[in-house]
């Protein structure tokens, strides 16, 4: 019963936080409901028992597109739409939502199945072994998005953005939180296999370190060969092993040993990438 | 009504909410915005029908779905906003 007030009450909360976000005419405004937004919504995800979930989204979904939605600080405005007929749309489409409160308990979901083939998965966390051995076409394919991602933004924007002036003090402590960011992440990278975590979590803590040395004037070497090397390490690394496997092309089950090897060039490189984007979507001249 | 039935239902809530305001916002950053809710609002809705069969533990498959969903959305909302401030160098559309 506690519970489900929790969740009414964190329903209430979500769709608050929502409603200013999209609606405030500050845009600073919006940007800080809609990181609260994300937080409660990984709090809603944890409430579901989905705690790789609610870290992906408090790191990723509510951090880093928060904080990419702080640089991006010109805006550009297009033509209002139609009031009237996109509440007319709104309202068609809410008749389609209503059905999902129709919806029966289904027997037939898919973690009878997953939990059948753990044993052979090699990864005792059964989304780390969805994410990377059952389901590795995903990742794989994702980690292409994420590289087609970065060149679209490399080549819109060929100059790197300009280092600004270094705060010492700053520059002191970063030295020393640096390494405790690193092996937090590879914490996280390391605990997957038994718990929540896992590489997307990892890299995503990687970036967030590399962004806040960015943003006290560090600026990436993005023409240097190491850059793009270690930013298609993940992609590399799902094609090299694809290609070892050839005959049965990344079938499982893969082993162990494998599946270490994919998490840690993955979490390099979704690291480097979310670092680089954001680094990228600040513009030239970007005001923090 | 039991808790993944209220996530259902202020999920769908949140995607009418932001699809109104991607239709009708003036602002390019804010309709990205929008999109963003509207995006979360669909991974809790999956993650949502996904908790109904629960039983030892809940399904991964769409935990690990939702998981390389945010991703992918962080990164189209990146590239959107390298175009979005190339739109805002270039002067008006």
């Amino acid at each position: 019963m506690t519970g489900l007030l929790f969740d009414l009450a964190l329903g209430v909360m979500l769709l608050g936080t929502a409603w200013g976000a999209l609606f405030s005419s500050d845009y600073l405004r919006s940007v800080v409901l809609f990181i609260v937004c994300g937080l409660l919504m990984s709090l809603a995800w944890a409430r579901l028992e989905a705690p790789d979930v609610a870290l992906a989204e408090a790191a990723i979904g509510a951090g880093l597109t928060g904080a990419l939605f702080l640089r991006a600080t010109k805006s550009p405005w297009i033509k209002p739409g139609l009031r009237l007929s996109a509440a007319l749309g709104v309202m068609a489409v809410a008749a389609v939502l209503l059905a999902i409160l129709g919806l029966s308990r289904d027997p037939n979901g898919l973690a009878a199945e997953v939990g059948g083939r753990l044993e052979e998965a090699g990864v005792a966390q059964p989304v780390t072994a969805v994410l990377l051995n059952i389901r590795a076409y995903d990742t794989w394919l994702e980690l292409a998005v994420l590289a087609a991602a970065l060149m679209g933004a490399l080549s819109l924007s060929p100059d790197p953005p300009k280092g600004r002036e270094r705060n010492l003090a700053v520059s002191h402590l970063l030295r020393m939180l640096a390494p405790l960011g690193v092996l937090t992440a590879g914490y996280f990278l390391w605990a997957g296999s038994y718990r929540a975590g896992g590489a997307f979590q990892a890299g995503a803590i990687l970036g967030a370190t590399g962004a806040v040395f960015l943003l006290n004037g560090r600026s990436l070497p993005q023409s240097a060969l190491a850059f793009r090397l270690v930013a298609l390490a993940g992609l590399s690394a799902f094609v090299a092993v694809a290609l070892a496997s050839l005959p049965s092309f990344l079938r499982l089950p893969l082993p162990n040993i494998t599946i270490v090897f994919l998490e840690l060039a993955a979490t390099v490189s979704i690291g480097l990438t979310l670092l680089a984007l954001f680094a990228l979507a600040g513009g030239r001249d970007a005001k923090l | 009504m039991r808790s993944f039935e209220v996530f259902a239902l202020v999920s769908a809530l949140l995607f009418l909410l932001s699809l109104y305001a991607l239709l009708t916002r003036r602002n390019i950053l804010q309709r990205l915005l929008a999109l963003n809710v509207m995006g979360s609002a669909v991974f809790l809705l999956f993650g949502s029908i996904a908790f109904r069969n629960w039983r030892e533990f809940s399904d991964p498959v769409p935990q690990a779905i939702v998981i390389t969903g945010i991703v992918v959305a962080v990164s189209s909302t990146a590239f959107a906003l390298v175009l979005a401030a190339k739109i805002g160098k270039d002067g008006e559309p």
